[in-house]
């Protein structure tokens, strides 16, 4: 029977044709969209000219000193957007500066933490990644009230839990629980355990 | 004195065309100087995301296809809820500690995704698999097949990732967010319905 399902399941392959469809798709739904070309008017387009070739004619010296700037064109700023990113950093403090907010971290972490790693994903979410031995744990700190977790799975038990006047979501199977999701002020949070644990210890872990 | 018409407007042409040459001339340089460093790390990005795709494409894609098959019984659905995993995996980057986790992280996804379609009465009619079966006339997997469809999800997805993924029942407990002991008894409970269903197929049983 079991042999037969196996069978009958070989049937079912990602063919050369739905690859290339898939990975259309998604290169289409992970890239930036081309902006639309914008017509000026004639004379605003000579007026650019004009004021290039000034720049051309008039300033080759300071040309020099305006390719050695190292600074970017504003406009570009979104370049990458939708473009998952991830630049490691080497302290909290260099995280916080990063990020451009206070990054906390967690404390009373349920092992002996023998790695940190600090990670600044997608530009403005702050990552800590604390790692014991087979196991750890995951802190994410981002603006505005969007989960930054990453994980969308469904969980057999949610329950909401009041830990130092904020309300914590925890997720797990009902005695112990592997996500919390919590938003305080213009901030929203998310600690993942590879290990889930009680509600005691995620009390202690978020109220210090 | 006279000046030629068509003459002045010749000379002002050839000098808006020479202007606006010069123009888009700087354009390039400062693109190049300033533009470009922002593009090239905007395609590595788009390369390094194209490859990962590529990657669980390769490496994950027939699994999470059959998975969403096994839900849905219709190739088109589960190809977009292989390219909607995919997706979400690109997209919201989890966290993850080895290969192990990623593929549970994927499949989990994919039978959430797949039991929304199902929640949402969002699935196509057409099974492929059983016309491909019928058309090999393999009669005695067309029997399995039609009998694992008729079970409810519950069981299905269960019997699935026990069977042919080969996952213990603590694993499954774990990928779908539900108790071992849930688990255990939704095997014993597809086990016994599909029993029923195959006794009067010769050799079908075996096994179960």
């Amino acid at each position: 029977m079991w042999t037969a399902y196996r069978d009958i399941m070989e049937h079912v392959s990602v063919t050369e044709d739905m690859r290339r469809r898939i990975l259309t798709r998604l290169e289409e739904n992970t890239s930036v969209p081309a902006r639309p070309a914008i017509r000026f008017p004639l004379y605003r387009r000579l007026v650019a000219a004009a004021a290039c070739l000034l720049l051309l004619l008039g300033g080759i010296l300071a040309a020099g000193r305006v390719f050695s700037s190292p600074e970017v064109p504003s406009d570009l700023g979104n370049v990458g957007n939708g473009i998952p990113s991830f630049t490691e950093v080497s302290s909290l403090q260099e995280l916080s500066q990063t990020v451009g907010f206070p990054v906390e971290g967690l404390s009373h972490i349920p092992f002996t933490v023998t790695e940190t790693h600090y990670t600044v994903l997608m530009e403005n979410t702050a990552e800590i990644r604390y790692i014991g031995d087979g196991t750890s744990a995951v802190y994410r700190k981002t603006p505005g009230q969007t989960d930054p977790s990453g994980d969308y799975g469904s969980y057999a038990a949610v329950l909401q839990w009041d830990i130092s006047g904020l309300t914590v979501t925890l997720k797990g199977d009902g005695t112990l629980f592997s996500l919390a999701l919590w938003q305080d002020g213009d901030y929203s949070y998310s600690a993942q355990l590879s290990t889930p644990v009680s509600t005691a210890v995620w009390e202690n872990m978020l109220s210090a | 004195m006279y000046i030629c018409p068509s003459s002045t407007f010749s000379h002002t042409v050839t000098l808006q065309r020479w202007v606006i040459q010069a123009a888009a001339r700087i354009r390039l340089l400062l693109f190049h100087a300033f533009a470009q460093p922002a593009f090239d790390e905007a395609r590595e990005d788009t390369a390094a995301l194209s490859r990962q795709a590529e990657r669980l494409l390769s490496q994950h894609g027939d699994s999470i296809l059959r998975l969403a098959y096994a839900y849905l019984h219709n190739m088109s659905d589960a190809e977009d809820v292989l390219q909607d995993t995919l997706l979400q995996f690109l997209k919201t980057a989890p966290v993850l500690e080895n290969p192990d986790h990623e593929k549970a992280w994927l499949l989990r996804v994919a039978g959430n995704l797949s039991k929304n379609r199902i929640a949402y009465n969002r699935v196509r009619g057409a099974d492929e698999l059983e016309e491909s079966l019928a058309a090999e006339q393999r009669e005695d997997l067309s029997y399995v097949w039609d009998a694992v469809k008729s079970l409810p999800v519950k069981y299905r997805e269960v019997i699935h990732l026990f069977y042919y993924e080969g996952y213990s029942t603590g694993q499954i407990a774990q990928l779908l967010r539900m108790n071992e002991s849930t688990v255990r008894s939704r095997l014993r409970r597809g086990r016994e319905q599909l029993k029923s269903i195959l006794q009067e197929v010769p050799g079908l049983v075996d096994g179960l």
